[in-house]
């Protein structure tokens, strides 16, 4: 019962909300959610997360597993309970999902439709639930590369040919907000490239998306804004450019046989993101200044015995800058949510 | 609900689904009825009406309700499990396999899709019963003659009234089943716990338990089934009470599955 007594000290509910130029002024928020918590059974599954989502925007939902992801997603879909909390979804109040749902299409978890029934089938038996056109279903078979085998049994379908239904499946109605839980999952590259695409076109429709994904590459190229999450806590709301730095250390020593060494004087002053068969690509964290630790690595290696041929900063990718954030977080460095800023 | 309905028609209207469960339910009728005709003992012989376990009395045979009395004391026999397991597996999986959920993100009444999902399970279930009657009656019809069995009081108006008696009792008995295995797999949501959990407690226990105790014959919901739809077999209450009782225990059921699924975390 531990994490039921955990202090509420999580300061995002009490800042306010991240003004970001993305939808046009007097447009309200897609998603805003306050003190929004899950238990299970005792277990804190989602602690009090405050966050919006802004009209129009590409979200990108990042967290380690077990983060609260998924039953974050839950909740904002009607399919669970919040335990505390409040929030509106496209203007409706987040405990009558019936009220929204119907501009919402969503994929969460695994993909899930009935096996003996074609993919074409399943789709009509939603489109009727839902009250949609069944007009539509062609279209989204063919724009989410199913042409073909819509009329094959779901139960043959590929992990990625589900997936892809999945998210036709979402588009049914031609929601307004479009919800997305790992929809790269099982995918192939192509396919990631493909899905990824898909999204970009989503959003482009003029609809707000919020997507989760463990393959931060891929959110990188598609969001505009990030909700990071860790342990059912904020970590981070805002653009993505201003999660933790935007600059990684390249360190790479003279000999790769000296890479063990170097990693192991780097590891206990700086977040190694990367290790390649011949350099460490070391994250560097908002409160870290790089020239330092840079200098720190260098002189630490001189000492060593190890030289280094490459010592150099360039701008971090995404998941590099997620592990830096969590590294910090675990450290002590940022133990409040951070949030970025307009650039 | 008539969406969720029309939805779950939509999964279920197939011609392989209408072939399989057509031929099972046509081979069901057309061999429990040559079966018990042939081996249906008399009253002559020493056997009661209420003799359930000693095979069907010949003598149900005869007179109007003769053509289908064979089908439906087979479908009252076993027609229960056949029932259980397709309810329970049906929305037992759709729980277990996450399609509920999906279901969910375009449906968001839960009462009202899950009511869709049972109506439309029910309305096949009644074309499958209504085919399984009118196979027995046209086995029976065929059968009979060869085992010296009258079959004049078969056919006229008292006959129909009679088989249509039988027919809207069957459906009553199979929407009895249907909420009971439906409320089994929303509460219990794994197929293969409700349904061991239903053979267990419909089939030994409720028959054993029962097997002359007073008690089990006026509570136990099987039973209480088995003396609506089948009032030959031997009586402890009344039909009327039997009903009464039959209608208390399915809202409490209802009420039951509704305050449950309301809270229900759809989380599979």
């Amino acid at each position: 019962m531990g994490n039921l007594t955990k202090e509420r000290t999580n300061p995002a509910v009490d800042r306010e909300p991240v003004e970001w130029p993305l939808a046009p002024t007097g447009v309200p928020d897609a998603v805003t959610v306050h003190g929004l918590t899950k238990r299970y059974r005792g277990r804190l599954a989602v602690d009090n997360l405050s966050f919006t989502v802004p009209t129009g925007s590409v979200a990108g939902l990042i967290g380690p597993n077990g983060a609260g992801k998924t039953t974050l997603m839950a909740m904002l879909l009607g399919l669970v309970r919040p335990s505390e909390g409040s929030g509106d979804v496209l203007g409706q109040p987040l405990h009558r999902p019936a009220s929204y749902l119907g501009q919402v299409g969503a994929s969460i978890e695994t993909p899930a439709f009935h096996s003996a029934v074609t993919g074409v089938e399943n789709l009509r038996a939603l489109a009727v639930l839902g009250g949609h056109d069944e007009a539509q279903i062609p279209g989204l078979i063919d724009r989410v590369g199913l042409d073909g085998r819509g009329e094959d049994r779901y139960g043959s379908y590929s992990m990625g040919m589900k997936q892809r239904l999945a998210i036709a499946a979402s588009l049914l109605g031609d929601p307004q907000l479009v919800i997305l839980d790992e929809p790269t999952n099982g995918l192939d590259p192509l396919g990631m490239q493909d899905i990824r695409r898909l999204i970009g076109q989503i959003a482009a429709e003029g609809r707000t998306v919020i997507v989760s994904s463990h393959l931060l590459s891929e959110l990188e190229h598609v969001c505009d804004w990030l909700i990071v999450i860790d342990h059912g806590d904020l970590v981070y709301l805002g653009h993505p450019d201003d999660l933790a730095s935007a600059e990684s250390l390249i360190v790479r020593p003279a000999a790769a046989g000296q890479l063990p060494e170097l990693q192991a004087i780097v590891e206990p002053i700086g977040m190694i993101s990367t290790v390649t068969d011949a350099e460490i690509v070391v994250a560097v964290g908002a409160l870290t200044d790089p020239k330092a630790l840079a200098g720190q690595i260098n002189r630490q290696a001189h000492a060593a015995g190890i030289n280094l041929v490459e010592l150099h900063l360039e701008r971090a990718d995404l998941e590099t800058r997620y592990l830096a954030t969590l590294a910090q977080r675990s450290a002590g460095a940022v133990d409040a949510p951070t949030k970025g800023q307009p650039s | 609900m008539i969406t969720a309905i029309r939805s779950e028609l939509v999964l279920l209207n197939r011609p392989r689904m209408w072939a399989i469960a057509g031929l099972v339910t046509v081979a069901f009728a057309a061999v429990a009825t040559s079966l018990l005709i042939i081996t249906a003992p008399s009253a002559a012989d020493g056997v009661g009406l209420a003799g359930s376990g000693d095979g069907m009395p010949v003598e149900l045979l005869r007179g109007p309700g003769g053509a289908t009395a064979a089908v439906s004391w087979a479908t009252f026999g076993f027609g229960f499990v056949l029932l259980l397991a397709a309810f329970t597996s049906r929305i037992g999986n759709e729980f277990a396999s996450g399609t509920f959920r999906t279901a969910l993100l375009h449906h968001p009444n839960r009462w009202s899709l899950i009511g869709g999902k049972m109506a439309a399970l029910i309305g096949v279930t009644i074309a499958l019963v209504v085919l399984g009657f009118a196979t027995g009656a046209v086995t029976a019809a065929l059968v009979a003659p060869t085992q010296d069995i009258d079959t004049a009081g078969w056919f006229g108006a008292e006959a129909l009234r009679h088989t249509g008696a039988d027919l809207l009792r069957t459906i009553g008995w199979a929407t009895g089943w249907a909420l009971i295995a439906t409320a089994l797999a929303v509460l219990v949501r794994s197929v293969p716990i409700a349904l061991g959990a239903g053979i267990f407690w419909f089939g030994p226990i409720e028959n054993v338990v029962g097997e002359g105790q007073a008690f089990a014959q006026r509570w136990f919901p099987g039973l209480l089934l088995q003396q609506v739809v089948s009032p030959a077999v031997g009586q402890v209450v009344s039909t009327g009470v039997a009903a009464a009782t039959l209608a208390a225990y399915g809202v409490a059921l209802v009420l039951v599955i509704m305050a449950f699924f309301r809270r229900l975390d759809v989380t599979s």
